[in-house]
């Protein structure tokens, strides 16, 4: 599953670094992308006794390949009112921050693209990048159910991100770095990961990140019910694909950084660290596919509410008794 | 080169391969146009008016607070880090920042900012919020 | 020239460029053209940063500028979401005034940098971890505590302010 990192770093040319490194989180992300989609299908059809997808390869695992290659052919139809340069950037604008992020992380001891000091601001900043997009989607599309998508999805994502941060500051304070690679080194170390000690910073953390996904049941944004697709509603074809992508790229991501910062990446027996690493990824993406197909969908009041009333006051007390703890130990 | 030269390659790259996903299927794909492809997708008739109303002004107060929270945690980033070595008094600097926090929220939501009331805006003739 | 100092001009140019637009058209008929393009403007802006070795602070740059200041332009665009009328040219020369004195105090500031760069100032090397988080974390520890916290009261107010006036129209 891991696309072969270690070549980067041996290379001669930075430049041809850069290209493969593209190449390999491209790749990665693509055929994530592709099983996720697939997985989450299949979850959905379990969980509501269906088959879900089953002529396209085994299991109907090629099923998703199929779609892309279909989306690929469709014809991409730009609606008259748009405004068109806030139109066409908004999927790249959604789609960009994703892969530089999913440069950051490490799949296993020295198996990681860039080693940076601020890993987990950088992707926390990336992850703001998309805000953008979304609104420049929902503004440019000049359709209404498109606009009040991306209002809702902007207001919940940036309400959201404060509870997500401070829940993870809680594992930078015990650690006292923000290197992702560091974080998990640190936690293979000492022999225990941090969600033994952290563990209501863990479900602070898998919380907001549910809403920063705007997975279910916080979905709102993209209610099909009242909203038919929220701020993508106007994009076709492989326009639409890239958001799709993005969607999906980011729930791994929240994935990724979960598991670094309470699961202890890629540190586990017997098994070699990317297997490690992305088991644990893989739980917790289905974990957020249970949850979706499983809770209802909040309404939009009480979602904000809940973020503001409930998660951020905890995550500041979480933070705080961690300050206290750490002094005491 | 740097990481950060790198992760500046990385956008840039990125942006060229998604321009390419989204200029390729120009080329594959059909084009045919009727008289109806190019509207609005809302309902079957015809859309009325534009998308580019005014909102409720809640948004913007969340965003406000946002902001002010934004900034606060980007100064805990680097005391976090630090927080190791600073000793007792470190915890009180820490615990007076985040004290001085949550009494932002505790005025907020005193001030039922976030009861979220549906109200009018003057200018659009549906609320943004049910 | 090398290869940091074409990156440097082609930065600055970037910079300058994105940030004349915010004010011209596009980004000066459409106010969220403007707000876009700001972004832009602080992208090209955290790169400088990061030639200068100032690696937290150009990552804080996006983060905040980028993310969470944009978002507040972009709602307040939304709440007052002006059209093209409303817009219109009544400000024209108090417009006209406030361009003077940022010309002149954009001459006064040239005038300053090249005075400075005729001085010839001896390059000195950069303290260990310059510009990391640890260096931020220990200057905000020791030296600038009282701003820290003041910091914190200061969006305190904010919020506070914010609140009260989003009730007085609610």
């Amino acid at each position: 599953m891991s696309p072969p990192e270690t070549l980067v770093d041996k290379l001669d040319s930075p430049w041809l670094g850069v290209v493969l490194g593209v190449a390999a989180v491209l790749g990665m992300l693509t055929v994530n992308v592709l099983f996720l989609v697939w997985l989450e299908r299949k979850v959905s059809a379990w969980i509501q006794r269906r088959m879900g997808p089953t002529e396209v390869g085994p299991f109907g695992l090629f099923q998703t390949l199929a779609d892309m290659l279909k989306l690929l052919s469709k014809q991409l139809i730009t609606p008259r009112h748009v405004d068109k340069p806030l139109y066409h950037l908004a999927p790249l604008v959604v789609f960009v921050p994703v892969v530089a992020a999913a440069s950051l992380f490490p799949f296993s001891a020295g198996l990681v693209l860039q080693d940076l000091d601020i890993g987990l601001v950088l992707v926390f900043a990336f992850g703001g990048l998309a805000f953008v997009g979304i609104f420049m989607a929902g503004w440019g599309s000049n359709n209404k159910y498109a606009l009040l998508g991306a209002m809702r999805s902007v207001a919940q994502n940036i309400s959201y991100e404060i509870p997500l941060i401070l829940a993870s500051l809680s594992v930078v304070l015990m650690s006292g770095t923000m290197n992702l690679a560091k974080i998990t080194a640190l936690q293979s170390e000492r022999g225990y990961w941090f969600i033994v000690l952290q563990p209501v910073a863990a479900v602070i953390y898998f919380i907001a990140a549910l809403a920063e996904t705007n997975r279910a049941p916080f979905d709102i944004p993209e209610a099909e019910s009242e909203l038919v697709a929220g701020f993508h509603t106007e994009y076709s074809g492989m326009r639409f694909a890239l958001f799709f992508f993005a969607e999906y790229s980011n729930v791994f991501i929240v994935s990724m950084v979960a598991t670094v910062l309470f699961l202890g990446g890629w540190s586990g027996p017997l098994l070699p660290g990317p297997v490690w690493f992305f088991l644990k990824v893989y739980a917790l993406v289905g974990l957020t596919m249970w949850v979706r197909w499983t809770f209802p969908r909040l309404r939009f009041d009480q979602l904000m509410s809940f973020c503001w009333v409930v998660l951020t006051p905890l995550a500041i007390l979480n933070l705080l008794i961690t300050a206290f703890v750490a002094r005491l130990v | 080169m740097n990481g950060y030269a790198q992760l500046a390659c990385y956008l840039v790259l990125g942006l060229v391969l998604g321009g390419v996903i989204v200029v390729l299927p120009q080329l594959l794909s059909p084009r045919s146009i009727g008289r109806t492809t190019e509207n609005t997708y809302e309902c079957g008739i015809d859309t009325v008016g534009s998308a580019w109303m005014r909102f409720s002004i809640t948004y913007y107060v969340f965003a406000l607070i946002f902001v002010a929270f934004e900034v606060d945690i980007l100064y805990l980033f680097p005391v976090a880090v630090a927080y190791e070595p600073s000793g007792w008094r470190g915890l009180a600097e820490i615990a007076a920042f985040l004290v001085i926090l949550s009494l932002a929220i505790l005025y907020a939501w005193r001030k039922g900012v976030f009861v979220w009331k549906s109200h009018r805006a003057p200018q659009s003739s549906s609320g943004p919020n049910a | 020239m090398g290869f940091e100092q074409i990156l440097f001009w082609l930065l600055a140019l970037g910079v300058i460029v994105t940030s004349a637009l915010v004010v011209l058209p596009p980004g000066g008929k459409n106010p969220l053209y403007g707000a876009l393009l700001l972004i832009v403007s602080f992208f090209f802006m955290s790169g400088l940063y990061v030639l200068l070795f100032a690696h937290t602070m150009a990552v804080l740059q996006i983060l905040v500028y980028a993310g969470a200041i944009m978002v507040l332009f972009t709602f307040v665009i939304m709440l007052l979401n002006l059209s093209k009328k409303e817009l219109g040219d009544e400000t024209r020369t108090i417009a006209k005034g406030v361009g003077v004195v940022a010309v002149v105090a954009l001459a006064v500031k040239t005038a300053l940098v090249i005075e400075t760069q005729t001085l010839n100032i001896p390059a000195k090397p950069l303290p260990a971890g310059f510009g990391g988080v640890d260096a931020i974390a220990d200057t905000l520890f020791h030296n600038y505590l009282v701003p820290f916290e003041l910091t914190g009261v200061l969006l305190l107010v904010a919020v506070i302010g914010a609140v009260v006036l989003a009730k007085r129209t609610l």
